[in-house]
């Protein structure tokens, strides 16, 4: 096992090239470029064997990256904020024909005004269109991510693409040790890319055909997408028992538990502010205060069960958005609608309470999470939440 | 250039095998539909198609069917240039890596006109930038036939679509001057060692320049007129009729631009005068006589450009 | 003959996954799409003055001419009438689908 200190695009580059990826297609946009400069040097210095093609914008980017998979290689590409928007068309092909692609997301606040900071709407937007979502937490946990995309993107049950969002900045170039795989870990968990369906002249297929316009075919393959993200939910579980066998690192693939027993107020978060959160629940513990922090791992499928299990008997649930949904149901932002959606029903349901915080790329302090902790332990006292949506740290 | 084997000189060298097949809701007379049968035969059965939104999409493999033989994918209306370099750049690291085996296998992007001169513009001349070993062949029609004949980056000046109709206070039609594809990519793409353009009225000059384009290592352009009855409103049997008018009227030129140098690839002997073709079409009917004489002057100058000498020069 | 066949459909458990079908196979046409009923008329080869030049089997859009026959495929053959106006030999006329009795 290696130690190395590394960001977490070199961290995530240094997956791609264990993955032994054949096809890298690249375009340039803060926060995530840095992962294609390293893939350039590592194959131009032969360190392994890809082909690196230079698109013309993100939505070439992505169709290279589409058509490349179908073709039969294992692609890597990536973009980040408004440039993930300008790549809307294939991303939303990419998922409907089945490819497995693999990209990683450098979170980044959509323009305009232009804002290098991190956000997660450039992710969540697109929560809907059939691509598995991975967010990581650190370097580490990105390039573990990473691996476990293209293990699970690829099984011949799910054919889904899987996005590895990792927060601007906070992750893409923040320095910390990992642990770096050995190629024969690699190879052991992740078999060679290969599937039913391909552009092969030995076995001609059309591939997307326009289809019946009043419902005769698409209506089926809707519910293919649903099935297809259930069975990820089966896989992601198994790959994840494969991956602590083999690699040694054990995560829950869903969600991860922080200090949640018997907790009075809990936080649910994405990302690596979830750091902050977790000293400000260590803190507030010391004193006596039961609170505790809940990251979302996989956001899709999304693991409504296993939130369902550790909030329904919390005192009160809140949670962070770094994300923004103008005009949304009670003014909510993604984070906050889905998991509201996801306990709806339940008798003793707790109330949830929305805290806006760290959007552009603020700092969210110690500070900012024990304030919201404050807020949910007097909404857990009396079982009932003052107010929806809080802003943290809005200049009023 | 290549060898005389790949030439296609006559019937005799045409592949009898369909590699698009019967069965496909084109309009009767359909000039693309005879363009991707004469493409594919001329490429053969180790190819594969990326095939971008558009009439060759939506009227060929439609209600969930195909007529196509050799492997097809669809691609998006503008990505007709990212499509073919991505499924190119597989092959490549593919075989390089060995994890495919064989011969060589044909990539071709098959956009049409609006595919190509507009929205799929950026991932055309990405295509041609990027090196990747494929042919983009842009069946050129002149119009977004598919949604209804609207106008595209290579409607001619003067036709009527349904976004420039001529009307009272705008008589012309399509007032636009298209651009020059070929011309486009020959002139700004250095890695781009064949353009050319050509007709499906000329089948065997376009089916020896498909093969020529494929044997090229690296990007390749061809744009091929493909007259269509509906948008140019004529009779279903006249498509290689008015597709030969237009190359005999000097409207069309069949060139090759290898590695920078263009050549003709036919020459008419004497050119005819441009009426002949434009009152061929119904969508220049409203075209004045003085109309029909700007057509001509720019034709003319065109002719000259390129070194042929002007009908009107006789 | 049976004219628009259409493909029986399948359950969502049945279609292939990512919108796949088989392709045609080789010397095959698509059996699902038989467009042959879109004619209002059809070509008609006088054997006789035919030089079997094959122009009309090249530039037929739907392959519907065949090549040993140099006869249009009926079940495919939409009367565009290409075939006709190209016939160096003016072998082929185009007559009216009303000429013919149903089945013929």
């Amino acid at each position: 096992m290696v130690r190395r200190v590394v960001t977490g695009v070199i961290a995530i580059a240094n997956a791609v090239k264990l993955a032994d990826v054949d096809v890298i297609t690249a375009y340039p946009i803060r926060p995530y470029t840095g992962v294609m400069n390293e893939l350039a040097r590592m194959v131009a210095d032969g360190e392994f064997d890809a082909e690196y093609v230079i698109a013309d914008c993100e939505h070439s980017q992505f169709e290279m990256a589409k058509h490349a998979s179908m073709a039969g290689a294992r692609v890597f590409t990536g973009s980040a904020g408004i440039g993930f928007a300008y790549a809307y068309e294939p991303i939303v092909v990419t998922a409907s024909d089945r490819a497995p692609v693999v990209a990683m997301l450098g979170d980044r606040t959509l323009d305009d005004p232009g804002c290098f900071g991190v956000e997660h709407t450039d992710a969540l937007a697109d929560r809907d269109l059939g691509w598995i979502m991975f967010f990581a937490e650190n370097a580490q946990e990105a390039l573990d991510m990473t691996l476990m995309a293209y293990r699970v993107a690829e099984d011949a049950r799910v054919l889904l693409p899987a996005l590895v969002c990792c927060d601007g900045h906070f992750i893409t170039h923040v320095y910390r040790p990992i642990d770096m795989p050995e190629s024969e870990q690699v190879k052991a968990f992740l078999p060679p890319y290969n599937r039913q369906y391909l552009l092969d002249p030995d076995r001609p297929v059309s591939i997307a055909p326009q289809v019946g316009s009043s419902g005769e075919h698409a209506y089926e393959f809707r519910r293919q997408m649903v099935e297809a993200m259930v069975a990820a939910r089966r896989i992601i579980s198994e790959a994840s028992e494969d991956f602590g066998k083999i690699f040694g690192r054990k995560y829950p693939p869903f969600v991860e538990e922080y200090m949640v027993q018997g907790a009075d107020a809990v936080l649910i978060i994405l990302g690596n502010m979830s750091m902050n959160a977790r000293e400000a629940a260590r803190q507030l513990r010391a004193k006596g205060e039961r609170v505790g922090v809940v990251r979302i791992r996989t956001y899709r499928p999304f693991p409504d069960v296993e939130l369902q299990k550790v909030l329904v008997s919390a005192g009160a649930v809140g949670v962070v958005d770094c994300n923004f949904s103008y005009g949304s149901p009670l003014g909510g932002g993604i984070v906050c609608n889905d998991v509201r959606s996801a306990l709806y029903g339940f008798p003793r349901a707790p109330p949830v309470v929305d805290f806006f915080a760290g959007l552009g790329g603020r700092e969210v302090t110690v500070e900012d999470f024990i304030g919201m902790f404050r807020i949910l332990l007097t909404a857990a006292r009396t079982r009932k939440a003052e107010k929806n949506v809080y802003w943290i740290g809005l200049r009023e | 250039m290549m060898g005389v084997s790949l030439e296609v000189k006559s019937i005799s060298d045409v592949p009898r095998e369909e590699y698009y097949a019967s069965g496909h809701r084109t309009c009767a007379g359909c000039g693309p539909a005879i363009m991707c049968k004469l493409a594919a035969k001329a490429a053969g059965p180790r190819t594969v198609i990326l095939g971008a939104t558009g009439c060759m999409y939506v009227a060929n493999t439609s209600y969930y069917l195909t007529p196509w033989v050799v492997p097809w994918m669809h691609t998006q209306l503008g990505a007709g240039g990212s499509a073919g370099a991505g499924t190119a750049a597989a092959f490549r690291a593919l075989m390089r890596k060995r994890k495919l085996r064989g011969e060589k296998i044909n990539v071709i992007a098959l956009c049409g006109d609006g595919a190509t001169a507009d929205i799929g513009m950026n991932a055309l001349s990405g295509g041609m930038l990027s090196g990747q070993d494929f042919l983009y062949i842009c069946y050129d029609n002149q119009s977004y036939a598919n949604t209804g004949i609207q106008a595209s980056g290579t409607t001619p000046w003067g036709a009527w679509t349904t976004f420039t109709p001529p009307g009272r206070a705008s008589p012309t039609g399509n007032v636009r001057l298209n651009k020059n594809l070929a011309r486009l990519v020959a002139t700004g793409h250095p890695s781009v060692e064949y353009v050319a353009t050509a007709s499906i009225a000329f089948p065997f000059d376009f089916m020896t320049k498909v093969r020529e384009g494929l044997a090229v290592d690296g990007p390749a352009f061809i744009q091929v007129q493909t007259p269509c009855p509906k948008g140019w409103r004529f009779d279903s049997s006249r498509t290689i009729e008015v597709g030969r008018l237009s190359v005999e009227t000097g409207s069309w030129f069949l060139y090759e631009v290898v590695k920078g140098d263009l050549r003709l690839t036919y020459r008419p002997r004497e050119l005819l005068p441009v009426a002949e073709y434009v009152r061929a079409q119904g969508r220049f009917a409203h075209l004045s006589e003085t109309d029909i004489e700007t057509v001509q002057k720019r034709v003319d100058e065109a002719c000259r450009e390129i070194g042929l000498a002007p009908s009107s020069e006789r | 003959m049976s004219y628009g066949l259409k493909k029986p459909l399948a359950s969502w458990k049945e279609m292939p996954p990512g919108v796949v079908v088989p392709a045609v196979p080789p010397g095959g046409k698509n059996a699902w799409y038989k467009t042959g009923n879109w004619r209002i008329q059809r070509p008609v080869v006088d054997k006789k003055k035919c030089t079997k030049c094959r122009i009309c089997w090249l530039y037929c859009p739907d392959s519907a001419i065949q090549y040993e026959l140099l006869e249009a495929d009926l079940e495919y053959c939409k009367g565009c009438g290409i075939c006709s106006r190209e016939c160096p030999a003016k072998a082929i006329t185009m007559v009216s689908e009303m000429k013919f009795r149903p089945g013929e």
